[in-house]
């Protein structure tokens, strides 16, 4: 029994070497080794000049170059590419991988061991990549191990060149280029009329500066903000600084590369249809051999009615919610063959719900078709005390035969 | 010129058994006779070793200076005996070792593979009448037929004199892997001319009741021993079993699939075809063991020498679908799961379309679409183009040759002597051939992931360049082709000495390894270092072991081990790329394991107990996994070398009895298994690209859990027995379940940047654990004597009474790393789930 309590210690220690233990955490990549050249140094191995000329960088010269990431296509502005800037300059390599954020993150240091590289330039903007198929490749993603490495944690967005005046292409030194730029007092041409890029292809947007030179913002259409619109106003704007050929361009990461714009007023849709299914998203219709109907085709989406006797027949939205909306408006298309009647074929709406004939139903005025084939457009604002979270629309005809169809059924307005 | 050495090494090894010791006396002989007669004769009851019987004698319990008997480690252990069966269903691993660190013999000989360094038990699968009540020594404690190691030790006795005189005949159903199970046993017992024979046929066959679909089952088992008493000293026995077994295999799979089908228990790997269920995987071994042992045993009764020659040989094969420029054919990938068609917060119309799939079950795409697969093959063959799928057979054939011999010595009435020597060598080639062209009309042996990355080298794609323009058809030979070669030799010894209070031992082991590599195929990506021999590399398997037992008195024991070993790395885990390479991983050695475990045992007739602490260090041991690394866009071999683990924790057994029928069993054991350093990485990528040394990486997983077996597993149990009735009833609890590492997401590699507090990186870094589950199983059998002749038996079980669906068997993260969209999601943690309730039925006849 001596011995007791020498095994309840042995078996106390056994189990106490097991509390929770802090699980390992591996360290964030580092270089091992430094860089030789500057990227000042690496451009003038290359002489921009001509256009998609190339310089490879021999295996053997142990050319080690250092900088900053300045380029994120988490927002899908950058495509398939880093920019990396150091305090002489600038260099945008191509990478043959998508989502190069998660790995190159902003104002992370990267080494890149140029052996075995291509220099070279597109439309005159310098780059670095690898030589295939001859023509420069991106570097595939499997062999990026062999050429850039990461080194420690991001430490910030490296500071950018503020620029008041654009000089023309060729008086901007090469090594400017690439460079992050803050464009200082600002204005888009185009601010608050069109979207940052067209649906179908990338798009350039002038840049008016206060002493009127301008330079072009190049964005692409998978951008995610592509659909935004510009901003309007003078502010600042800081991005890559870019050329093709003579152009002179810049190119942002995301919006909040803008600071001291307005933001354009947007409206937005609200609420709309889905023809496909609107009898199971909350809309309803009462009234003899339900005649409200939907009609879905390569001509016509929308309500359709075609009464066969006389008799009241509603169709009735869902409720909208309407509270946070400023100026709303309704908007639908309307067509009525046999002849539009406004005493017969009515559009109301109810601030407060309670059923179909118990509720409050405030009528609009419809505008009479202007002929029996002819879609009219209609467009109201709604009034104020529309702006319920109850809100519901209502359409009623009475009579037959008189055929209406209702499409584009919409409310937009400004959500606070 | 090493085989013929071996061969002569084995022959004069045995001989020397057999001749040496002709000249003994025969009349003292009778007597062992008549004892091994009488042991064998006690039936299925027939363990060589009985435990202790200690609530027998009347011994005073102060013990004082009197002699107070030893425990007998080689018997049934409180702790084993009442979790062995109620812990498997979660896959339970005592102390939470590998299976290959326990070791398990036939007639004295290691019947561990050679490759794999763990024993294959389905080589006599189906023959449970031969292969039943082994000799087993657990833990540490010291083996009396080998040196042993951590996981412990057994050993089966399949001499025909083992078995008394009887026919035995066994019916089963069930509704686990299998339905049905038929065995029959004939033994003649030694009959007065010095002859005994022993006969067992089996057969396992049906899956109506099956649990996981698609997965026929299907085995033949047969055994035959004759022995023949040579004088009253030599016995010469040889046996001879193999198990012929074909099986559908289950799948693992996501989780994402099993809550889309409501079934834990989703197979991926079948698929209607003409009406029935196919599977892909389909595995089918035969793999026969032939043994000549010789049984010494002096007049004097005080030597007992045991030598066996065996040989193994066999097939060992699965099939597995391949593809060339083809969807891949596996429906669980994960591009065919509705989450893989959310881009973002989008859920697009293709998502809701594959939800609809999965949620109907349309076995078209839920399953293996065989039809699909044919008709791709089909118009291509019509277009003279090579077929796009096919179904694979990877085969190992091997042969392996050893002996073994163990001796007994009692030196006097305080000291006794065990030792051993075993040699073994082996030749596996592994290699693929095509099992179904599926409608195809040839294939190319191309290394789909190579073709393209090398222009500027065409050769680069084959993978076997003396054949690379060949058009392959069924049966031919493709992809790899090479053999593994595997020595070992070992001699042990352990001497033990008996005295009042004291037991201790002090055993040795020195041996060695040599492995090599042979190549049949010139591979594009290494022409130069594919074909032929490699180097021979030689390890080292020497051991140190002691222990000591104070008997407190003959109720109360302490006992103390502790082992040191050197145990070379398994040959799969010694090439860095096996398949198409003859180079070593990288700083190869033997893994150096340091263990002990102290344990207070309780004696008493109403109260067995054991509690025991255990802790272990393995060091220094490596492993190489395969799979497709996307930003390789290639297969790549990941060798893992000096992985350093430690495994401690506390097991504890009580069986308690509550009157003359009742029995109270409490067991269960808590530990703490986990990475005590960092380990390093060497990458291959098996399309060839050379990357300049930059593949190289550290492991950073250190206090990170070693998966495989839960760390916490306890079980309550009451025992009745009564009138030749057994009822036994389980409650059992099972925890700190923990999903198997993916080495690559604890690297520096996929941290990159990440803030170590951030969300992101704990969902790439942090270890899954699963939670504790809760099972129950009850068994009832009985038996009765008919005639004084008759045996007749039933016995029931139930396991998981409660159908628990939720405990996790096997989990593990998927090798595949998102470095894209660093989406731990995307390549999601796979799951086995162990069985809900279960049904096991069997009667029994024996005369």
């Amino acid at each position: 029994m001596k011995k007791t309590p020498i095994i309840l210690t042995v078996f106390a220690a056994i189990l106490l070497a097991g509390c929770d233990l802090k699980q390992d955490v591996a360290p964030m990549p580092t270089f091992i080794g430094e860089a030789n050249t500057t990227i000042a140094e690496l451009l003038a191995m290359h002489t921009i000049g001509s256009e998609d000329s190339f310089d490879s960088i021999p295996i053997g010269s142990n050319i080690i170059i250092c900088g900053y990431v300045t380029t994120s296509d988490e927002w899908g502005n950058n495509y398939k590419y880093i920019n990396i800037e150091d305090s002489t300059g600038g260099i945008q390599i191509k990478i043959d991988n998508k989502a190069l954020y998660n790995r190159y993150k902003v104002g992370e240091r990267i080494y890149v061991k140029c052996d075995g590289l291509v220099l070279g330039d597109y439309r005159k903007l310098p780059q670095l990549g690898l030589w295939a198929n001859g023509a420069m490749q991106p570097i595939p993603s499997f062999k990026t191990y062999l050429y850039i490495f990461p080194d420690g944690a991001p430490v910030g967005e490296y500071p950018a060149i503020d620029m008041t005046t654009i000089p023309a292409a060729n008086n901007i030194p090469s090594t400017m280029y690439n460079c992050r730029v803050r464009l200082i007092g600002a204005t888009f041409v185009e601010g608050g009329m069109a979207t940052f890029s067209d649906p179908g292809a990338s798009t350039s947007h002038d840049i008016k500066m206060a002493d009127g030179t301008t330079i072009t913002m190049r964005t692409s259409n998978y951008a995610t903000f592509a659909n935004e619109i510009l901003p309007v106003g003078t502010g600042d704007i800081t991005g890559i600084l870019t050329r093709y050929n003579n152009y002179v361009q810049i190119v942002i990461n995301n919006p909040d590369d803008l600071v001291g714009f307005s933001v354009p007023v947007v409206r937005q849709t609200i609420f709309s249809v889905n023809y496909n299914n609107a009898f199971n998203e909350g809309w309803t219709q009462t009234g003899a051999g339900n005649p409200w109907q939907t009609m879905v085709n390569n001509n016509f989406s929308g309500f359709y009615v075609n009464p066969a006797v006389n008799e009241d027949y509603y169709l009735i939205s869902p409720a909208i919610d309407l509270s946070d909306i400023e100026s709303p408006e309704l908007s639908f298309t309307h067509r009525a063959p046999q002849g539009f009647d406004p005493n017969t074929m009515m559009c109301f709406y109810t601030p407060d719900y309670t059923g179909v004939s118990s509720s409050l139903w405030i009528p609009f005025n419809l505008s009479a078709a202007a002929g029996q084939t002819t879609s009219n457009d209609f467009l109201m604002a709604l009034p104020e005390g529309a702006q319920t979270s109850t809100f519901r629309l209502m359409f009623h005809i009475t009579t037959a035969p008189s055929s209406w169809y209702l499409s584009d059924i919409k409310i937009t307005g400004v959500v606070q | 010129m090493r085989k013929i050495l071996l061969l002569s090494i084995l022959t004069v090894f045995f001989c020397w058994n057999i001749f040496a010791q002709e000249t003994k006396s025969d009349k003292k002989g009778k007597k062992t006779q008549n004892k091994e007669a009488v042991s064998s004769n006690e039936g299925d009851d027939n363990i060589t070793s009985l435990p202790p019987s200690i609530e027998e004698d009347e011994e005073d319990e102060s013990g004082g200076g009197n002699y107070v008997p030893s425990l007998l480690h080689s018997s049934k252990d409180v702790f084993a005996n009442n979790t062995s069966y109620t812990f498997s269903i979660a896959y339970f691993k005592p102390r939470g070792y590998d299976n290959r660190y326990g070791l398990v013999f036939v007639n004295g000989f290691d019947m561990s593979s050679m490759v794999t360094g763990r024993a294959t038990y389905s080589l006599w699968g189906g023959l449970n009448h031969i292969f039943r009540y082994p000799e087993s020594v657990s833990g540490l404690n010291d083996v009396p037929f080998a040196f042993g190691d951590i996981g412990g030790a057994i050993n089966y006795n399949v001499r025909a004199s083992n078995f008394r005189k009887q026919l035995r005949a066994t019916y089963s159903l069930s509704n686990r892997t299998y339905t049905n199970r038929m065995m029959l046993t004939y033994s003649t017992g030694l009959s007065p001319k010095g002859w005994a024979f022993t006969a067992s046929i089996s057969s396992r066959f049906g899956n109506e009741l099956a649990y996981v679909n698609g997965t026929d089952y299907t085995s033949f088992s047969g055994f035959v021993a004759a022995e023949k008493k040579i004088n009253s000293e030599h016995w010469l026995n040889l046996a001879a079993f193999t198990n012929y077994q074909q099986r559908g295999m289950q799948s693992s799979s996501v989780q994402e699939a099993y809550d889309l089908l409501d079934n834990n228990y989703y197979n991926a790997n079948w698929g209607w075809y003409q009406g029935k269920q196919r599977n892909a995987r389909v595995r089918t071994v035969c793999e026969p063991v032939i043994m000549l042992t010789h049984n010494y045993t002096p007049s004097n009764n005080k030597l007992v020498i045991q030598t066996s020659l065996v040989t193994t040989f066999g097939r060992n094969n699965t099939t597995s679908l391949n593809w060339y420029d083809a969807q891949d054919p596996r429906p669980d990938y994960y591009r065919y799961l509705p989450s893989y068609q959310i881009d973002g917060n989008d859920t697009a119309q293709a998502y809701y379309d594959v939800l609809a799939l999965w949620q109907n079950n349309d076995q078209s795409y839920t399953q293996v679409n065989w039809d699909h697969l044919y008709d791709v093959n089909q118009l291509a063959a019509l277009q003279g183009k090579r077929a796009q799928y096919m179904v694979e057979n990877r085969i190992m054939d091997h042969f392996q040759l050893g002996a073994s011999t163990n001796l007994s010595w009692s030196i006097n009435d305080h000291w006794k002597l065990y030792g051993g020597a075993i040699v073994r060598g082996m030749k596996q080639r592994n290699y693929k051939t095509i099992a179904d062209m599926l409608g195809g009309s040839y294939w190319l042996d191309v290394d789909k992931f190579s073709e393209g990355d090398f222009p500027e080298d065409a050769n680069v794609q084959y993978n076997d360049l003396q054949h690379k323009g060949d058009s392959l058809h069924e049966g031919d030979v493709f992809g790899y082709d090479y053999d593994y070669n595997v020595y070992e030799e070992k001699i042990w010894g352990l001497v033990k000495a008996t005295y009042n209070h004291w037991d201790f031992y002090l055993g040795l082991q020195v041996g060695a390894s040599q492995i090599w590599r042979y190549g049949h195929m010139q591979n594009g990506r290494f022409p130069t270092e594919s074909l032929g021999k490699s180097e021979t590399r030689s390890l080292s398997d020497n051991g140190i072991r002691a222990g000591v037992t104070y008997k407190i008195n003959g109720r109360n024991y302490i006992v103390l081990n502790g082992l040191s070993e050197t145990k070379s790395p398994n040959i799969l885990n010694s090439f860095l790329s096996p398949r198409i390479r003859n180079a070593y991983v990288p700083g190869l050695k033997s893994e150096r394991v340091f263990s002990g475990d102290l344990s207070y045992i309780l004696n008493y007739p109403v109260i067995k107990m054991r509690i025991t602490a255990f802790a272990t260090k393995i060091n220094d041991a490596s492993r190489v996994i395969s799979f497709y690394n996307d930003d390789y866009a290639s297969m790549v071999n990941y060798a893992i070398s000096g992985i350093d683990q430690r495994y401690i924790g506390v097991e504890a057994g009580a069986e308690i009895k509550l009157g003359s029928m009742f029995a109270l069993i409490l067991a269960g054991t808590w530990g703490d298994y986990r990475y005590t350093d960092r380990a390093h990485v060497t990458m291959n990528a098996e399309n060839g690209v050379d990357f300049d040394g930059q593949m190289e990486r550290t492991v950073y997983w250190k206090n990170y859990h070693v998966a495989g077996s839960p760390q916490v597993a306890a079980t309550g149990g009451l025992k009745f027995n009564y009138n030749y009735w057994w009822v036994n009833i389980n409650c059992n609890w099972f925890d700190k379940i923990y999903c198997e590492l993916n080495p690559e997401r604890r690297t520096s590699t996929a941290r990159g940047s990440l803030d170590e507090n951030s969300e992101l990186y704990h969902q790439i870094a942090d270890q899954e654990r699963l939670p504790g589950q809760f099972t129950m199983d009850i068994s009832v059998s009985k038996s009765w004597r008919i005639a004084h002749k008759y045996n007749i038996g039933f016995n029931a079980s139930i396991t998981n009474l409660l159908n628990n669906k939720n405990l996790v068997t096997t989990a593990w993260e998927q090798y595949r790393f998102d470095y894209t969209n660093y989406n731990v999601n995307k390549y999601a943690n796979k799951y086995y789930y162990a069985f809900g309730t279960t049904f096991y039925l069997g009667i029994n006849f024996q005369m």
